[in-house]
């Protein structure tokens, strides 16, 4: 059964919106689109740093320093320089509190 | 202005240099060299050869810089059987033993630690000490290695003394661990004559932290030939630097064996500076690491002269996760006209999370060059040849090993053997190759 | 509204000593600000997209530094350059019409009367825009788009907005960044699925009256089972008064196709050219970079290749001649991101009165990326005491089921090679000359003929020294 800890809460993460937490020493980015909460490592697999808090574009985050995009669903790697997906997290809402999982974080 | 952390530590290096009798002019030394230190930045991680290693190898965290003075030193080894012209034990920077033959000592070979050095021949640490080859200012843990530096191993050669046999220094941390050391060794070779000394560095794992900041000075002056062999098998919980920088005259000739498996992670930086027409510089590194160890090597070739010569190798064998990252410079400078130069890079991977990141770089300024070259390849075992042993009786394992065993012995060959007695080569080879399985 | 002559602006002569003055139509105000990029995006009349990306991009390019390793930018000066400028109004329609200089270029280097003509157009006069309309007609009978981008971005919107941007985010560098932000021109190419081009597609035939080549966008799609040969530039020296040349090419190559791009650049030595060229490769695709930097005075172009997908296979011929005052940075970049991919890369380069060649590339194996194989090979020949040669390959290896091999050399012309030659009755410039020409001529014959005779030419002429 899968630990669900807190990540954020739902005033926290607007639509469209990333917020990137610290959850057990990893970085985690909590992300809404339209409506819909996702969680990925906040890490750019193209050098490493992080995703940081930012803008989501049709459900994808771009990281600030080359301009890599990942798919915040999949974690699939979109644009490059990136080519490795990052990990993705499963997340629950529950009473205004978003919650994600660090188990079975999947390695897409 | 000297706040209360900086005055103990003053008052540390006073008393180091108190205990060793050292002259004002070597406490003067240390204690610019830690004002050195404290001021010097530590690598941001965005310099080239710091990008790919954690810096967390850096942290003085769990380990004491200021011991106090060493009690419980194991009892001297029973020597001479291995046959060197010279031996030097120590732990933990204070020597245990020391032996020199003496038709050596009658040619006036200096060869002791350099705190029996700066009472006997303080003007030869004075002319050679941190003074042409490696200086404090390098970067910051030679600084702090200039500062607190113990033991360490002087061997001066008069000019024309031609020394064949080779001598031979071990440098230990005890297993009390949570130590520093700071081993220096400083060879000066006179016009003319030639030296091989063997060095190895070891210690047994401990769970506490260790660090390691070693210094090799080579000063090779014109006609004089010097083989350094360094073995590094410290224990898995050091973090173990080096800086070897050596400085070769005239027709001289530097063969330098660098052979490293042990500690959490290590980083050398290797300097040969072909200062004057006809110097050669050959250079072989063998390196074995295995579950999360990291190896960091910065090397290099610095042609300032005509008709100079180097030749680079190193190899390495990388099992579990282990890594291995380095930087290799070749700069042929303006003038350096019919300058030879080559360097070779080649990794084995064992292991399938094993990484390696090779950077090598030529800098031509001079055009008159005979040959600049340089090769890096990766490569894992090959599967045919695997089989094919196998196919003759051999499990997968003894394969593997026979395996690494040519890989990693071609590059020992590369070494001029280390002297006419078989005993020493081949206790060496075992040493190294017996890590592997 | 006319220029400054080129010998105010080139006093170091520029090598063949033109004496023109371009002539503007329509420039905007010197610098770069959030109006130009405005400006820009009107006159095109780009859709709403192209815009919002142009206006990040220059948010992206002002927040970046320039970089910090390299060849020296410090001489450019990015608040004295003009970013947008239209040349004429009208393509040219005849020979008589061909800018002077390219028309003297051609008899210089000693084109005959039928060469001049293929390369100038088919036909008895220079009519680029009919050649131009007539190949575009032939190949939409197949289905394939070539067009120059301004105009691919109006006609097929939704196709290039697929893929713009995919593969040179505007954040990679800042001149990527520059360039997302003011880009005009470049080449549009999509090639269906299964289709073959038989004939080269050449930037010189896509006739755009803003064409001043300077912050050029182009970007090649090709589905899968598909082959198409693009080719840039020209041998002929091309002056230009704009010193900055910032170009992005991405190139998309799917499963099963193949893509060759060759370059050649001649830019005169005011121009710092910095170009950021990026390829994909998916399943068993193959890209060929095919690049020879002659001109500019700073070149900064490494041509990469991301292999995605397994039997993906990349090749990188590069050439570089660095002459007096000359810095050609030039590589390449193959990452291996998926399993049994390949990478070649081979670099040559020659330097001559002080010029300095440098190789920099990276070859790059993901953990995963097993049984792939790379080998890269620089050579460099340093053709006097003052000349420069450096190579900065970096090889990153996550996966131990590879094979990766790196090979570098530099040298000078053999002492034992001209002694040949010249008891053979050769002069030392003519041997030199002989022993260069076999030095480059692995990668020059990769280019298509017309470009291999003129480059060994120019070659040639660069080693007289009757230029510059």
């Amino acid at each position: 059964m899968p630990d669900f800890v807190k990540a954020a809460e739902t005033g926290d993460v607007p639509p469209g919106s990333v917020k990137a937490v610290e959850i057990d020493g990893r970085r985690i980015a909590v992300c809404n689109v339209d409506g819909d909460y996702y969680a990925v490592d906040d890490v750019c697999t193209h050098d490493g740093g992080p995703l940081g808090s930012g803008k989501l574009c049709d459900g994808q985050i771009e990281c600030p320093r080359h301009g890599a995009r990942f798919d915040v669903r999949s974690g699939r790697a979109v644009v490059l320089p990136a080519v490795l997906p990052v990990r993705t997290y499963a997340v629950e809402v529950a009473g205004g509190d978003v919650r994600v999982s660090l188990e079975g974080g999947r390695d897409v | 202005m000297l706040d209360s952390v900086s005055l103990r530590k003053r008052q540390a290096i006073e008393e180091l240099s108190a205990r060793h009798e050292e002259p004002i002019w070597l406490l003067q030394h240390r204690l610019k060299a830690w004002r050195l230190y404290e001021d010097i930045l530590p690598p941001s991680g965005e310099e080239e050869e710091w990008r790919r290693t954690d810096r967390s190898v850096l942290s003085l965290e769990g380990v004491r810089l200021f011991p106090g003075a060493v009690t419980n030193l194991p009892a001297p080894r029973r020597r001479g059987r291995d046959g060197y012209a010279g031996e030097i034990d120590q732990r933990d920077g204070v020597t245990i033993s020391r032996r020199l033959a003496a038709d050596l000592e009658r040619q006036g070979i200096v060869f002791s630690d350099l705190h029996a050095a700066a009472r006997e021949h303080p003007e030869l640490l004075r002319a050679y000490f941190m003074t042409e080859a490696v200086q404090p200012i390098s970067w910051k843990f030679v600084a702090l290695h200039a500062a607190l530096w113990r033991g360490g191993v002087l061997l001066y050669v008069p000019a024309g003394a031609q020394i064949s046999v080779p001598l031979h220094a071990a440098v230990g941390l005890s297993r009390s661990g949570g130590v520093a050391v700071f081993p220096h060794t400083l060879i000066v070779a006179e016009e003319g004559s030639s030296v091989t000394l063997i060095e190895e560095h070891a210690s047994h794992d401990d769970v506490r932290p260790g660090l390691s900041s070693a210094v090799v000075e080579l000063l090779v002056r014109d006609g004089a030939t010097v083989r350094y062999i360094g073995v590094q098998d410290w224990g898995k919980n050091v973090n173990s630097f080096s800086t070897i920088r050596a400085v070769l005259g005239a027709d001289s000739r530097l063969e330098i064996g660098l052979i490293g498996s042990g500690s959490r992670s290590a980083k050398a930086n290797v300097e040969a500076v072909l200062s004057a027409p006809g110097a050669s510089a050959n250079i072989v590194g063998l390196f074995l690491a295995g579950g999360e160890q990291h190896m960091n090597y910065a090397t290099v070739q610095d042609h300032r002269a005509a008709n100079t010569t180097s030749d680079l190798l190193f190899k390495s064998v990388l099992k579990d996760s282990a890594r291995l990252v380095w930087n290799g410079l070749t700069r042929i400078r303006r003038g350096a006209a019919e300058s030879d130069a080559n360097q070779s890079s080649q990794n084995l991977l064992l292991g399938e999370s094993a990484r390696v990141a090779q950077i090598p770089v030529l800098e031509i300024e001079a055009h008159d060059v005979t040959r600049c070259s340089h090769g890096a390849t990766v490569s894992s075992v090959d599967e045919e040849q695997l089989y094919y042993m196998m196919s003759r009786g051999l499990t997968r394992q003894d394969a593997t090993q026979a395996i690494v065993d040519g890989f990693l012995r071609q590059g020992l060959e590369r070494l001029t053997p280390v002297s006419a007695n078989d005993g020493i080569g081949r206790a060496l080879e075992r040493r190294l190759l017996a890590k592997v399985a | 509204m006319t220029d400054r002559k080129v010998s105010e602006m080139a006093p170091d002569a520029y090598k063949w000593g033109f004496h023109d003055e371009a002539r503007y139509l329509f420039r905007t105000e010197k610098g770069l600000s959030r109006k130009v990029v405005e400006e820009i995006a009107g006159i095109k009349e780009e859709p709403q997209w192209m815009r919002d990306m142009r206006f990040r991009a220059l948010e992206v390019f002002e927040g970046k530094p320039m970089p910090s390793w390299g060849p020296d930018l410090s001489a450019i000066n990015l608040n004295d350059i003009y970013y947008y400028a239209r040349a004429s109004e009208r393509p040219e329609r005849d020979w008589s019409e061909v800018p002077d200089y390219i028309r003297q270029t051609f008899d210089r280097l000693g084109i005959p009367e039928a060469e001049r003509k293929f390369l100038a157009g088919v036909g008895a006069q220079y009519d680029s825009e009919t050649v131009y309309h007539n190949m575009r007609q032939e190949l939409a009978k197949q289905g394939v788009i070539f067009a120059d981008t301004d105009t691919a971005v109006r006609e097929h919107p939704d196709l290039v907005r697929r893929y713009f941007g995919t593969v040179v985010p505007p954040a990679d560098n800042k001149f990527a960044a520059l360039n997302s932000a003011v880009w005009s021109g470049g080449s549009f190419i999509y090639v269906p699925e299964g289709v073959h081009v038989d004939i080269p597609l050449q930037a010189y035939f896509r006739i755009n009256a803003e064409n001043i080549g300077q912050f050029e966008r182009t970007l090649i799609i090709a589905e899968p089972g598909s082959f198409v040969h693009y080719i840039e530039g020209c041998t002929a020296p091309i002056y230009t008064t704009n010193s900055l040349h910032a170009a992005v090419v991405e190139v998309i190559v799917k499963k099963g196709a193949r893509v060759r791009y060759s370059t050649v650049q001649n830019w005169s030595t005011n121009v710092y050219n910095l170009v950021t060229k990026r390829s994909v490769a998916y399943e068993d695709a193959i890209v060929e970079w095919v690049d020879g930097n002659l001109g500019s005075r700073v070149t900064m172009k490494y041509p990469a290749i991301y292999l995605m997908e397994p039997g993906a296979h990349g090749e990188v011929l590069s050439l570089s001649f660095a002459g007096r005052g000359q810095h050609q940075d030039a590589g390449a970049k193959a990452v291996h991101a998926a399993p049994y991919t390949t990478s070649v890369i081979r670099s040559k380069s020659v330097s001559k009165d002080g010029g300095r060649a440098s190789y920099r590339g990276l070859v790059k194996v993901n953990r995963g990326a097993k049984g792939i194989r790379s080998s890269v090979r620089c050579d460099a020949l340093l053709l006097d005491e003052d000349s420069r040669s450096d190579t900065y390959p970096t090889m990153e290896i996550d996966e131990r089921d590879s094979s990766v091999s790196h090979e570098a050399s530099v040298s000078k012309v053999g002492e034992e090679q001209l002694f040949y030659l010249q008891s053979r009755g050769i002069d030392e410039q003519e041997a030199t000359k002989m022993v260069v020409n076999g030095f480059v001529e692995p990668i020059v014959k990769e280019l298509p003929m017309e470009y291999a005779v003129e480059l060994n030419r120019l070659i040639e002429l660069q080693l007289e020294g009757a230029i510059g």
